[in-house]
């Protein structure tokens, strides 16, 4: 029973918290129970699917009635919650919003960049709009690169928010309300990993004027493209020449590069390079010059390397850069 | 003096070399004896003249649990080890380490997911899955009979945990590269087509 009522206590916390965007879902998942059986682990799984408002919170006391009360429950309750914010509070004919994905992991656990790297899976959004409108693409903000061993992955801890453009149609009629419907999979991995899924709504007044600002999240979506990558300063020049094992990428830029400069670079693709060795940048004069190490199982020539630069200084902070670089032989 | 100091510089280098360097396709397979679930040491070379299929281990893990919950890592071990495959689920996770399991718990989770291997190996030293690169479970290699490397990588083309896949994202057809491996190499006697793959899945915990 105490089980229950820290269960009880923890759903209230979540649910008190103030209701992210008018009439919108706020998918909130219940993972998996963890059961310590001697010297492994098994996990069992219960889910609850979003829902808003009273009915939600009625289902959950109902459903929580219901789970077995288990020693590690309050503990492993969640992992992560996941909430669909919308940057603006209504949709213009042929207009267009910008959606946030905004996912909070708990300390010690994480989501996956685009490219994962040795393990892990990125969140996939599955889109069901009305007639007419267009989803873009996922933009990725500047993963951290994540060491467990020998290998290493890509991803994101604490928070991040993926935005998403959506376009509506010029036939769109004012006054109407449109439901946008998104489910959205992750991956939540700590060492363990936990696969998680959730329907999310979203529900825009249509208006004739302009679509306002929704001041309550200007703060995260502003966040949200800080940590946008950047293209690379149209002054510095990039080259990657390939070694025998390595590629050795340099960055000509244009001026002379403070000795506290460290970099790394986060490939696009699975198998070009290998995410776990140490990779090694050398200062020199105007240049930030980066080693690493090739894939194993690189086939055939690799034509352009793709993905981000990720530059630290002391006082300027940590800058991506998205890059594409063509192979000098 | 400069002389010495490159032998020793190169000593070193080399030495790290091999200790990341995975195993490759067309190369030696990397020998090994491991304890299996049952304490019996297992050899690589045991097995010479026959095909080796070495499948990495994680019961907890949704990618491998992806696999088995729906029989379908259990029907291909059936149906190649009817055939005469030898068929070695490896397990690298370090003791403490999730995954981690002595020689009894790996035969009773053999049992409860009905695995039709030929045997379980406990690597929690993590020697054979550094000696073969392994990075993730499932990471799937294939040995022919001469003890080549003919296949490294990923099990199947869906590398997504939730759906069961016919098509991929791409929209091509659903191919497990393992089956398709043996298929070519063992059945139809002809160069595997798709060699090396990606590998996806959960890190193998290592110590």
């Amino acid at each position: 029973m105490a089980n229950n009522r820290k269960l009880l206590a923890a759903q209230n916390r979540l649910m008190t918290r103030p209701n992210p965007c008018k009439g919108l879902a706020f998918g909130l998942i219940y993972h998996y129970l963890t059961l310590k059986i001697s010297a492994h682990f098994t996990l069992k799984r219960q889910r609850v699917m979003t829902y808003r408002q009273f009915f939600g919170i009625l289902s959950l006391v109902i459903l929580s009635l219901f789970l077995k009360p288990t020693p590690t429950l309050a503990q492993n309750l969640s992992h992560l919650k996941a909430e669909l914010l919308c940057e603006q509070t209504s949709i213009q004919p042929g207009g267009s919003v910008t959606v946030g994905f905004h996912f909070r992991m708990q300390k010690g656990w994480h989501v996956y960049w685009q490219n994962p790297g040795d393990s892990g899976q990125a969140p996939s959004i599955t889109w069901t709009l009305p007639e007419g409108f267009t989803a873009g693409d996922i933009q990725w903000p500047v993963p951290q690169r994540l060491v467990a061993s020998t290998l290493a992955d890509y991803g994101y801890t604490n928070d991040v928010i993926l935005l998403v453009p959506l376009q509506a149609p010029a036939n769109l009629k004012p006054g109407h309300i449109v439901r946008l419907s998104a489910l959205l999979h992750w991956l939540v991995c700590q060492e363990i990993c936990i696969p998680g899924s959730a329907k999310m709504n979203l529900r825009l007044p249509v208006r004739k004027k302009a679509s306002p600002y929704n001041s309550r999240y200007a703060s995260l979506f502003k966040g949200a493209r800080r940590s946008l990558p950047l293209p690379l300063p149209e002054d510095w020049k990039a080259e990657v020449s390939p070694g025998a094992k390595e590629f050795h990428l340099s960055f000509d830029t244009g001026a002379p590069v403070s000795k506290t400069t460290t970099a790394l670079f986060f490939p696009l693709h699975p198998s070009q390079i290998e995410n776990g060795p140490k990779q090694t940048t050398t200062l020199s004069g105007n240049s930030i010059n980066l080693s690493v190490k090739k894939s194993d199982q690189l086939s055939g020539d690799v034509k352009t390397l793709e993905g981000l630069l990720v530059v630290e200084q002391k006082g300027s902070g940590k800058k991506g850069y998205l890059v594409s670089i063509p192979l000098t032989n | 003096m400069k002389r010495i100091l490159t032998l020793v510089m190169t000593l070193i280098l080399c030495s790290f070399g091999s200790l990341s360097h995975a195993a490759k396709v067309g190369d030696p397979a990397p020998s090994f004896t491991s304890a299996d679930s049952q304490g019996k040491p297992v050899k690589l070379s045991d097995y010479k003249g026959k095909f080796v299929v070495l499948e990495w281990h994680n019961q907890n893990c949704p990618f491998v649990k992806a696999q088995y919950n729906k029989g379908k890592m259990q029907n291909l071990q059936a149906k190649w080890t009817a055939k005469g495959v030898v068929w070695l689920r490896v397990i690298s996770s370090a003791s403490g380490k999730e995954g981690f399991v002595t020689g009894p718990q790996a035969e009773e989770s053999a049992k409860e997911q009905g695995a039709k291997a030929t045997d379980t190996l406990l690597d929690q030293d993590g020697v054979v899955g550094q000696a073969y690169g392994a990075k993730t479970t499932p990471h799937m290699f294939v040995i022919n009979p001469k003890g080549t490397l003919i296949y490294n990588g990923a099990i199947d083309n869906a590398p997504r945990v939730e759906e069961a896949v016919t098509k991929t994202e791409s929209g091509e057809p659903f191919t497990n590269y393992v089956d398709r491996a043996l298929q070519e190499s063992m059945v139809e006697k002809r160069k595997v087509a798709v060699p090396s793959t990606p590998p996806y899945g959960c890190g193998v915990k290592y110590k």
